[in-house]
């Protein structure tokens, strides 16, 4: 009973068994998932000829929604590795919310890539006759060891819990749960040099993360910046993925706090303060974010060649991206700093809303990222058929990118019923974490 | 007078009917006839050509229509005959193949029939059948022999090309006022160097140009022609000689070239360090894992 | 005629007599090797020295079996192909589309070959320009190809391996030239069921997978050019070996270096570093008014050129 205390009994109860409404959430949830999975089958029988990808935009909302998640879940890998690495002791609580941000947007995202393949039979060739000249190649080795190595971190940062929830008495839960914590929990029972394995194994894995999300994202910005396609041909590329990422992931963090605040009544965990906090970051973000983007178009608008001048006309012209663009400036680098920046209008609600603004809106500027510069080509597109000039998504590609958004909530859902959303050996074994991640040898006077 | 005028009238009247039933009848009549010998008209075209080794080959080619429906008629039989002047020898026949051509090769020591000039005149017909006409047409063709020299002369290099034909004796004499062109064999065709003619001694001389790539070792192959001659047909001969400037096949490398199958060294080396380093501390830390459990 | 069959004369005495004749027959100028594959033992008749008369084979063409993927890799050897496009002979005639098309056995919607209505500024006078794919001498598509599906051999020619392409479209956004189509969709043939799939013909076409123009790899090994060069009636489209010097449209030969010496051939987008094997000339003194490229096409081409800059000007007057 050493590791049981009075938080995990409190929060436990949530992994009891689960009401009716979690059934029928679950049960709607699966059905939108379902229908992916069906949308998904029709495209391998029928063939791509369903999507509204064709010859000049090859990609659509595929990348766009891969490029997308793959953001989030690099920006939850960074907040919650470098939370970790420096011992900052009041965003514990939300570690856990972003390692699930990073597994679950994984795991989500990765698969938006194959969905783009024309041959999904052949994937293995990847292996087979890789080509280490290729960015795909780098991306398939890198978003696979991210993937590995975020998981177990998610699994590692568990591992305490799991030996609370194993000691605790009462727990309401299934027989094969209890066995499943108790394997889970790799009998851990808390004696010091545990502790110390699993601090070194947390700070290990949190400081390789770090470098491997930094590298993953940035070749995942090379698929674009390696092409000499006007909008895509850029070197801020990389660092200006990696700030995007880290954007949209602090925003759905903000996001899921409020939702879990207020679903599970967390307001004794999830405060004011890390509102406060969150939103701080939130706000440098969003002056980062928006010096990338101002560095990015201002270089091309001010020497004006012709396909750039093209590519920005587009931009500009309501009729074409004008709205979008307007949308995507508007709520990634005006509304922020205007509801957050200022001390007037701050509040848990305007916050959480902005942050919602600024994730559909980031959403928007992938989407801009990847389909604008398609249509506009350096060759310029003639002598094709009509309906080959502008991307225009199908019913497909919209039902696979409302079931990826569902599986995320599905995996958040099913994920907090099997451990606790707050970790809580983080917040209650607080000197366990306490130590310093580099020792000096200071020498005496 | 009046009654005379209108019967004036009546007759010419009547004659100008009569003339136009004539002619309606005769018409009718003209076109039931035509149609009875509906048959397509047909064309016998040949060519003569003397090759490289000295073989040489008589060519027909029968098509049907005009114009645009010009077809070509395969499974034709063409009879091939020597003009002997009163009398003609019977050769052979020949089938026209796929393509509604027919070709006849004579080894090149086989002498034809000819007359003072040393012409021999070839004819062929084709007999018609129920649908088809008959056609028929002849070709001139007399032997030449082209014989192709290189020199190099104050490191200019000369090629001479001298042309012979058969006297009525039976002597080997030059032909005069020929026109021969001079190409080097290419990939699909022949690419025109210059064209020169032939002196009263039958010799051509062209002063061949430097910059003309050849194979690894220099080689060209040097082709004289002599195009569509009234008796001499179409003569190609060819020679080959080092006169080409030696071209490198090896393929040179681009800097930065990332096309190939080999990927540059660096990029190997970085992959491999940035995997090892990621995958031991995964391991490493997975490791402390074990010794936590067993330490349980 | 005396050019064009001097230009068309071939290494062996067979197809040098045929081509020979073809000139006077107009028609079916190049399809001679398909059928001579068929019944290889054709018979020939021949007077011997002796006056004997005896039937010969006539000299079996090369076997007209498609390369392997395998052996596709490898390139002609010895040979570098280039291509040269005078643009003041193009009347838009779309000869090349439709013959390619049909040896590639694509859909009316599928080009490999693409004329572009193209104007230097929008004072000079618009021209037609035909696009295949450039087969640059450094390929963007052939670097980024995850799985090595698309290549560039020795002789120059980037090809496309249907067979080992997953799809993955990463090369059509590597090409400047948009010079690739994906297999959206596929026509259904009967006859397709015996062709063996060769990278080198690029039949049958397979779903799923990026195509391209190929440069006829199949055509050259029988020491005949590519489709779109027989099939234009200008004599637009030069082909030929760089490594000889030489192109040739099918009437007449040239010498490559002069031609683009002396014509001011450039190449397009030279600036992007990409150095493309096919040429073009400028289309000055051109033989033809543009506007005869209009004439004649359907409703659903002139439709595609409505967005350049030619019509739209018209429109505003």
């Amino acid at each position: 009973m050493e590791n049981s205390s009075d938080l995990m009994k409190k929060l436990a109860r949530n992994l009891e068994t689960p009401s009716r409404q979690w059934y029928i959430w679950v049960i709607i949830l699966s059905a939108i998932v379902l229908f992916g999975v069906y949308a998904l089958i029709r495209q391998i029988q029928e063939g791509q000829i369903i999507t509204g990808m064709r010859d000049n935009a090859v990609w659509g909302i595929y990348t766009a929604n891969f490029i997308f998640f793959m953001g989030l879940s690099y920006a939850g890998a960074l907040v919650s590795c470098s939370f970790q690495l420096l011992r900052i002791q009041w965003a514990k609580p939300l570690l856990r919310m972003a390692e699930l941000i990073t597994v679950s947007t994984l795991i989500v995202g990765a698969p938006y890539i194959l969905f783009c393949l024309g041959r999904l039979d052949r994937i293995h060739y990847l292996f087979m006759y890789g080509r280490i000249q290729s960015p795909i190649t780098w991306d398939v080795i890198a978003i696979s060891t991210d993937l590995v190595f975020c998981a177990a971190f998610l699994y590692f940062t568990h591992i305490r819990d799991f030996a609370k929830l194993r000691d605790l008495e009462g727990l309401k839960v299934a027989k094969w749960r209890k066995k499943l914590y108790a394997i889970l929990a790799l009998n851990y029972r808390g004696t010091p040099l545990q502790k110390k394995y699993l601090h070194q194994a947390h700070d290990i894995m949190a400081a390789i993360i770090i470098p491997t999300a930094v590298i993953a994202y940035s070749l995942l910005s090379w698929l674009f910046g390696m092409s000499l396609k006007p909008g895509w041909h850029s070197t801020i590329f990389g660092p200006y993925f990696v700030v995007t990422a880290a954007y949209s992931g602090i925003a759905l963090l903000i996001i899921i706090m409020w939702l879990y605040r207020k679903s599970r009544k967390l307001e004794d965990y999830i405060t004011n303060k890390h509102f406060n906090y969150m939103a701080f970051g939130l706000v440098l973000l969003t002056m980062a974010y928006g010096y990338f983007t101002f560095s990015e178009y201002i270089t091309d608008w001010y020497n004006q060649t012709s396909q750039m001048s093209a590519l920005l006309g587009k931009f500009t012209d309501m009729s074409q991206y004008g709205a979008l663009q307007s949308f995507h400036v508007l709520f990634t680098m005006f509304v922020p700093l205007i509801i957050i920046g200022l001390p007037w209008f701050r509040s848990i609600n305007s916050i959480t809303l902005v942050s919602l603004f600024i994730v559909i809106a980031l959403w928007v500027k992938r989407y801009l990222i990847v389909v604008p510069p398609l249509e506009t080509p350096f060759i310029p597109i003639q002598d094709v058929r009509p309906e080959y000039v502008q991307y225009s998504m199908s019913w497909v590609e919209i039902t696979l990118t409302v079931s990826g958004l569902a599986l995320i909530v599905l995996i958040f859902t099913i994920a907090s019923k099997i451990a606790p959303i707050i970790p809580v050996a983080e917040i209650e074994d607080v000197e366990d974490t306490a130590k310093p991640i580099i020792r000096f040898q200071t020498k005496g006077v | 007078m009046i009654i005379k005028l209108m019967k004036m009238k009546n007759q010419i009247y009547k004659s100008v009917y009569s003339l136009i039933v004539g002619f309606l009848i005769l018409s009718l009549f003209g076109t039931s006839l035509s149609m009875a010998q509906s048959k397509e008209r047909t064309r016998l075209r040949s060519y003569f050509y003397i090759h490289d080794n000295g073989d040489r080959e008589i060519s027909v080619l029968l098509t049907a229509g005009r114009g645009r429906n010009m077809q070509n008629v395969s499974n034709a039989p063409i009879s091939m005959e020597v003009d002997m002047g009163d009398s003609t020898l019977f050769l052979t026949e020949l089938i026209t193949d796929a393509e509604g051509s027919a070709n006849l090769l004579v080894e090149a020591g086989y002498t034809f029939p000819a007359d003072e000039e040393g012409i021999t005149t070839v004819l062929a017909s084709y007999n018609g059948n129920d649908t088809l006409r008959s056609a028929s047409t002849d070709i001139e063709i007399k032997d030449v022999f082209l014989e192709i020299s290189f020199d190099i002369e104050d490191s200019v290099k000369i090629l001479t090309v001298q042309a012979k034909e058969f006297n009525n004796e039976g002597e080997l004499i030059p032909v005069e006022e020929l026109d021969i062109n001079i190409g080097v064999q290419r990939l699909y065709s022949i690419l025109p160097i210059d064209e020169i003619e032939t002196d009263e001694n039958g010799i051509g001389i062209l002063e061949f140009p430097d910059d003309i790539p050849g194979d690894s070792i220099g080689l060209i192959k040097i082709l004289a022609r002599i195009d569509e001659h009234d008796y001499f047909g179409t003569v190609t001969k060819t020679s080959s000689v080092n006169w080409g400037i030696p071209v490198s096949y090896e393929l040179k490398r681009l800097p930065r070239q990332l096309f190939t199958d080999e990927a540059p060294l660096w990029m190997i080396i970085g992959v491999f360090i940035a995997l090892v380093g990621a995958w031991y501390h995964f391991f490493l830390s997975v490791y402390k894992l074990v010794k936590l459990k067993n330490e349980g | 005629m005396a050019s064009r069959k001097k230009s068309n004369k071939k290494k062996s005495r067979r197809n040098f007599i045929q081509s020979g004749l073809k000139c006077g027959a107009g028609a079916l100028f190049f399809s001679t090797a398909a059928t001579s594959c068929k019944n290889p033992k054709e018979k020939v008749k021949a007077l011997t020295q002796d006056g004997q008369l005896v039937e010969i084979d006539k000299p079996e063409a090369e076997c007209c079996k498609p390369a392997t993927p395998e052996e596709a890799r490898n390139g002609i050897p010895n040979r570098k192909f280039v291509m040269v496009i005078d643009l003041s002979r193009c009347r838009n005639a779309r000869k090349c589309i439709e013959k390619c098309q049909e040896a590639h056995h694509l859909l009316p919607g599928q080009e490999f070959m693409r004329v572009y209505l193209m104007q230097r500024t929008d004072k000079s006078a618009p021209y037609w320009f035909p696009k295949p794919c450039y087969h640059c001498n450094n390929p963007l598509c052939a670097s980024v190809c995850p799985v090595g599906a698309t290549y560039k051999r020795s002789d120059g020619i980037v090809l496309v391996d249907n067979e080992r392409c997953i799809g993955c479209k990463f090369c059509m956004t590597g090409c400047p030239y948009n010079a690739r189509i994906f297999i959206w969709e596929k026509l259904e043939r009967e006859d397709e069921e015996d062709i063996e799939y060769s990278p080198e013909t690029s039949i049958p076409v397979k779903e799923g997978t990026v195509a391209k123009c190929d440069f006829c790899p199949d055509m050259i090994r029988k020491k005949e050019l590519p489709h779109c060069v027989t099939a234009c009636p200008m004599g637009v489209i030069y082909f030929g070996d760089i490594n000889e010097d030489s192109v040739t449209n099918g009437t007449e030969t040239v010498s490559f270096s002069e031609l683009i010496k002396e014509n001011d051939g450039y190449r397009y987008l030279e600036v992007l570093g990409t150095d493309p094997s096919v040429y073009y000339l400028p289309a000055n003194d051109r033989l033809f008014p543009f506007e005869r490229g209009l004439d004649g096409l359907d409703d659903e081409v002139i439709e595609r050129y409505k967005d350049t800059p030619y019509f739209k000007n018209k429109r505003n007057g």
